[in-house]
């Protein structure tokens, strides 16, 4: 992984670390086809130079140097020879010595050459301000080969909602194989270009955009690849930023590995229902976004809470389906009364038995939770699911359905021990099994000083869905589709949930 | 490749705890200037270093300790804040008034700002203790208004285990990154040098929202959370007075504010 520093070369690139510059350096590499910015030449530099002098002024990257640099020569005040000369003084920094006697703020080794602010630098302040800056001297000094990189950043961090979309990925492998990603769609839309066009449809949600091209990344990989095994190491951060002056902002979404190793399980082991769960939650785009660069994935976009929010995930990617089966049972009761368009709108059918591997994936994965546990979890849905089909309690299923807290919890699961054991009582039977134990209650939902878990909403949903795909499995709910109790059972809302 | 701050780590089994706790704090990217202000989810280095600074009166040299901390918050909420832009003001003076100094314009600034921050940091200065009982300037954490209070100063020995576990902490990147699944690679200001605040030296860590708990003798598996080797020749130090999770108690991952290190360890 080359995440350390190394030797400079003649022109002194390196990887520094420094998202912005990192990225910028990715997107230089990958235009020049070399793979580390050691081996950068001025000739690299040369090309790019070219290629900017005439790109920079088609409205697409006019449009994106307004976001990212503010740089003030795009203005028609000047006139096209003057801006040509501003835009090849800056491309040309490298070229110019550093006289300023003090390091480089990002390549230390190098003089600087000026102070910059963020017409140069984007994120900094104006050329003014002298507040943030150490002894009150405004701007950040920077090298003329740093100027100069930066501007790579025009091939590296292409315009999505409106915003630059920078990556930093701790392994710089897929720093650059995602920058490639992005960088061949993002010149071909700057080719196409040109004055007088009209508005082309945008690109959109950045954190869907980076999904995509890490997917493609990995799908390009040689195959006898392990299949826990990712190509990288680490994960990654996205800065979605705005320097333009109309409102800077700046937006930083975290993917964590593990995460990442989930999505690519999940997809490799259990495709038939990762697709169709994967696809409910695409969201195309509308005429104003690009087809292929402008639709969004909320599933995507929910992988960067993870693991923080993995009890929300679950709730809300992973239990709907399951409760989508309940949902069937009522629709199929009331068909009498359906339209058609109930059927049209019905959400595609996910197979609960791999839903619950993607799950327990899922479980694993992110949330880390013992294997122990998730066993557990497994025995006792399938204990009260048999139960209740034995017995044909509907009114246990309802209560176990609605419970929220661990006390109502309590009270459905001691109910249905005490019941099973007297039934097994009555009738002598040699299977005297409990529902559930003290022991596997508590590894279930208490941690060791036995207070309640504080993923115990994760634990309940899990015990939830393995009962409710039990159940789905041995047709009880289509059993029961006439019956009141079953029509009115309702998932209860957690506080803050609408 | 520099040596680790923990390769020297043999005897200082003795350290300093403190607990920290306050209302809000943010420790603000150093380039992202304008528009949000967003906070990084652990407290850098260099502002750890401030913060012993304000506590002992003076900068101690930054080779004269090590620190390992936790770092935890409630949750983070963006807040609206004014921020005084100060330029030179370069006009003429006018006829009979002083000569200009500077202009200050008033610019609305969005920062994100982490609630209930609670820091247990630890040092390997247990003569320090008495300076944390009697700070010699406010006890702040991050900002200048962030006030913040040390709700216990006490000495710990610590004690060299065969497993723990990290918690809401920075590890070193290299050689943790590819051994911990967990956490956010990120650049990190580890040094301003007090008397050349121009000369900053930074690092590359991975900052660590949750738990990761190093193996046990023999243990494997796929969870995240578990930290899948231990680099050869390291010392588990863990603080014997934390809450035991899986058998552990809270290692500590020892860094250094010093000059030099990865950041900027390049040949001549």
């Amino acid at each position: 992984m080359p995440t350390t520093l190394s030797p400079p070369s003649a022109l002194g690139l390196r990887w520094t670390d420094y998202p912005l510059m990192d990225a910028a350096l990715a997107g230089l590499c990958v235009f020049s086809q070399v793979r580390r910015p050691e081996d950068l030449t001025a000739e690299h530099l040369q090309t790019f130079q070219r290629w900017a002098e005439d790109a920079y002024f088609s409205p697409e990257v006019t449009s994106w140097i307004s976001v990212v640099f503010t740089s003030n020569f795009i203005n028609y005040s000047f006139t096209p020879a003057k801006r040509r000369e501003v835009l090849r003084e800056i491309l040309g920094s490298y070229q110019r010595p550093g006289l300023l006697g003090v390091p480089c703020a990002i390549f230390p080794e190098l003089p600087a050459q000026q102070r910059v602010a963020r017409d140069l630098m984007p994120m900094l302040m104006g050329r003014g301000p002298m507040n943030f800056y150490p002894d009150g001297q405004p701007g950040l000094p920077l090298s003329g080969q740093a100027i100069t990189a930066l501007q790579g950043l025009s091939l590296a961090a292409p315009l999505v909602s409106g915003r630059a979309l920078v990556l930093d990925a701790d392994d710089k492998q897929l720093l650059l194989d995602v920058v490639a990603e992005w960088q061949e769609p993002w010149l071909k839309r700057i080719s196409l270009s040109r004055p007088g066009d009209e508005k082309k449809p945008i690109w959109a949600a950045a954190r869907t955009r980076l999904m995509e091209a890490i997917r493609k990344v990995i799908e390009k990989q040689p195959s006898g690849r392990g299949p826990a095994r990712l190509p990288f190491a680490g994960g990654a951060t996205l800065y979605h930023l705005t320097n333009s002056g109309q409102g800077p902002d700046a937006a930083i979404y975290t993917l964590e590995q593990p995460a990442l190793r989930f999505m690519e399980l999940a997809s490799q082991n259990f495709p038939g229902a990762w697709k169709p769960l994967f696809d409910s939650r695409r969201y195309e785009a509308d005429k104003t976004k690009d087809s292929a660069f402008g639709f969004r994935n909320e599933l995507d976009e929910a992988l960067f809470s993870l693991p923080d929010e993995a009890p929300f995930f679950l709730r809300r990617y992973l239990m709907p389906p399951f409760t989508q089966a309940l949902r069937e049972a009522k629709a199929e009761a009331r068909k009498g009364k359906s339209s058609k368009k109930t059927e049209k709108n019905a959400p595609p059918v996910i197979p609960l038995a791999g839903l619950w591997g993607i799950t327990e994936l899922f479980l694993m994965e992110v949330v880390g939770m013992e294997k122990a546990r998730v066993e557990a979890v497994e025995a006792l849905g399938q204990r009260l699911g048999r139960w209740i089909v034995a017995e044909n309690d509907k009114r246990l299923f309802r209560e176990l359905y609605e419970a929220r807290g661990a006390g109502p919890l309590r009270h459905v699961l001691l109910k249905a021990m005490l019941e099973k054991s007297k039934g097994d009582a009555k009738s002598g039977t040699e299977d005297r099994d409990l529902i559930t134990t003290k022991d596997e209650y508590l590894r279930i939902f208490t941690e060791a000083e036995e207070v309640t878990r504080a993923d115990f909403t994760l634990a309940r949903d899990l015990l939830k869905m393995r009962v409710i795909q039990y159940l789905h499995d041995a047709r009880f709910f289509e059993e029961n589709r006439d019956d009141p109790e079953l029509q009115n059972t309702e998932l209860p809302n957690e506080e803050g949930e609408k | 490749m520099a040596t680790p701050a923990w390769a020297g780590w043999i005897e200082a089994v003795r350290a300093l705890k403190i607990e920290l706790e306050g209302v809000t704090t943010s420790f603000r990217y150093p380039h992202i200037l304008i528009g949000r202000q967003p906070s990084y989810p652990l407290p850098p280095p260099a502002t750890i270093y401030g913060h012993i600074a304000s506590t002992l009166g003076e900068y101690p040299a930054p080779d004269s300790f090590r620190f390992a901390y936790s770092f935890t918050h409630l949750g983070s909420v963006d807040d609206y804040e004014h921020t005084w832009l100060i330029e030179r003001d370069g006009r003429k003076a006018k006829q009979g008034q002083p000569e200009p100094n500077i202009l200050a314009g008033l610019s609305p600034t969005v920062r994100e700002v982490l609630f209930q921050p609670r820091l247990t940091l630890y040092l390997d200065r247990p003569d320090w203790y008495d300076a944390f009982r009697t700070p010699v300037f406010p006890v702040l954490l991050g900002r200048s208004q962030d006030l913040a209070a040390y709700t216990r100063v006490e000495i710990v020995d610590l004690e060299e285990r065969s497993a723990g576990y990290f918690d809401h902490t920075l590890l070193s990147f290299d050689p943790w990154r590819p051994r911990v699944g967990l956490g956010q690679g990120l650049l990190m200001p580890r040094l301003i040098d007090p008397v050349d605040r121009q000369r900053v030296t930074w690092a590359r860590y991975v900052a660590l929202n949750n738990r990761a708990f190093l193996p046990l003798p023999g243990e494997s598996g796929r969870e995240p959370q578990l930290i899948r080797a231990v680099p050869q020749g390291y010392r588990v130090w863990v603080d014997p007075t934390t809450r035991e999770r899986r058998g552990r108690q809270r290692a500590l991952e020892w860094l250094t504010v010093r000059g030099e290190g990865e950041a900027l360890d390049l040949p001549a």
